[in-house]
């Protein structure tokens, strides 16, 4: 499986994303997410989107990581073209919570979830980060000092 | 020196940083004698976090028994990942010719698709005689050993791995490993050694 942004988690939860092309609108920038569990693995294919997502993912989780309290101090992530929200739920030194959605049709006039809590490491956050910078170009997360 | 770590002679300069045991899953004893093990080394890729990916790998492996790992010299990071089922149950499930060993090794391969740097760099793999002839090795009477469990023997080689040596393990079985330290003693001699160890006690 090749991906641009891994995140695993503890009890082998995990949340991946990868580049692709969007089937509608033709040409259009998208990305294949999969929520991962032993138990299970949703996935959505081929969802357009904006290209400042992956450098925007990759920035919000490198502030999460390194927010002493993220669950207070940040806004959730969101990128409504896509319908992928991430919300932090609980954090301490290591640990921190997420909740991951996904909407099943972002353009539905009542909309449906695909999600998953799971719990990562804050040095998990930062590699996941990472990977997003090393494939996105052009960013630096040293310059990431909070969320715009 | 420990036989994990002479079998894994690349961690001279590295540090070992973590160490989990599945206690859950129980065999019959009447198949006892016939569990086979299967340890995999994992390098897993640079700046990956030891302690949550070894907790999400062995989400992944049915057979899990044990894993520990750490950082070579050069702080890359690497996983020692422990397997183990009976014979019979592995031919129950996936027939009369199927290998308990390739069975684990599918299932180590399937678990590593969600984590493409990683690979498996070295492997070995045991019976229950292999074990009690490293016990031997190092000094300990197999009689000693008659009514210990495969998973006690393996616990035990763990425990030896957190700088205990496996004749005071077996002395102190089942009850108690530092009869002569004041400890928080927990009536378990593998649990006492691995709560040191979780405690730096034991450096």
């Amino acid at each position: 499986m090749n991906y641009e942004m891994r995140l695993p988690g503890y009890g082998g939860a995990g949340v991946f994303l990868r580049r692709t092309a969007a089937r509608e609108p033709a040409c259009r920038k998208a990305i294949d997410i999969w929520l991962l569990a032993p138990d299970f693995c949703k996935a959505v294919l081929g969802r357009a989107t904006e290209s400042a997502l992956l450098p925007d993912l990759a920035r919000y989780l490198f502030t999460v990581a390194s927010s002493a309290t993220p669950e207070r101090d940040l806004p959730s992530f969101a990128d409504t073209t896509a319908g992928l929200s991430i919300d932090v739920g609980t954090s301490d030194e290591v640990r921190v919570g997420l909740r991951v959605r996904v909407a099943d049709d972002p353009d539905a006039d009542v909309v449906d979830y695909l999600d998953i809590d799971f719990e990562t490491s804050r040095a998990a956050l930062v590699v996941a980060a990472e990977g997003i910078a090393a494939v996105a170009g052009g960013m630096d997360l040293a310059d990431f000092g909070g969320l715009d | 020196m420990a036989y994990f770590w002479e079998e894994l002679d690349f961690l001279v300069g590295g540090r070992f940083t973590s160490l989990s045991y599945m206690s859950l899953r129980q065999w019959p004893p009447d198949v006892d004698g016939e569990i086979v093990l299967l340890g995999q080394f994992v390098w897993l890729p640079p700046g990956q976090h030891v302690d949550v990916e070894e907790d999400f790998l062995v989400s992944h492996l049915p057979y899990h028994r044990a894993i520990f790992g750490g950082l070579d010299s050069v702080d890359d990071p690497w996983l020692f990942a422990i397997q183990a089922v009976p014979t019979p149950a592995v031919r129950d499930t996936w027939g009369r010719d199927a290998n308990p060993y390739d069975v684990m090794r599918d299932g180590m391969e399937n678990a590593l698709i969600y984590n493409v740097g990683a690979h498996i760099a070295s492997e070995a793999q045991w019976t229950r005689g292999d074990l009690v002839d490293i016990y031997a090795e190092r000094g300990v009477d197999p009689n000693h050993l008659s009514a210990w469990t495969t998973f006690e023997l393996l616990r035990g080689m763990l425990a030896e791995i957190c700088n205990v040596d496996l004749q005071d393990v077996v002395a102190g079985y089942p009850n108690c490993a530092f009869p002569d330290w004041a400890h928080a003693c927990q009536h378990d001699v593998f649990g006492d050694v691995f709560s040191a160890w979780a405690a730096q006690q034991l450096t």
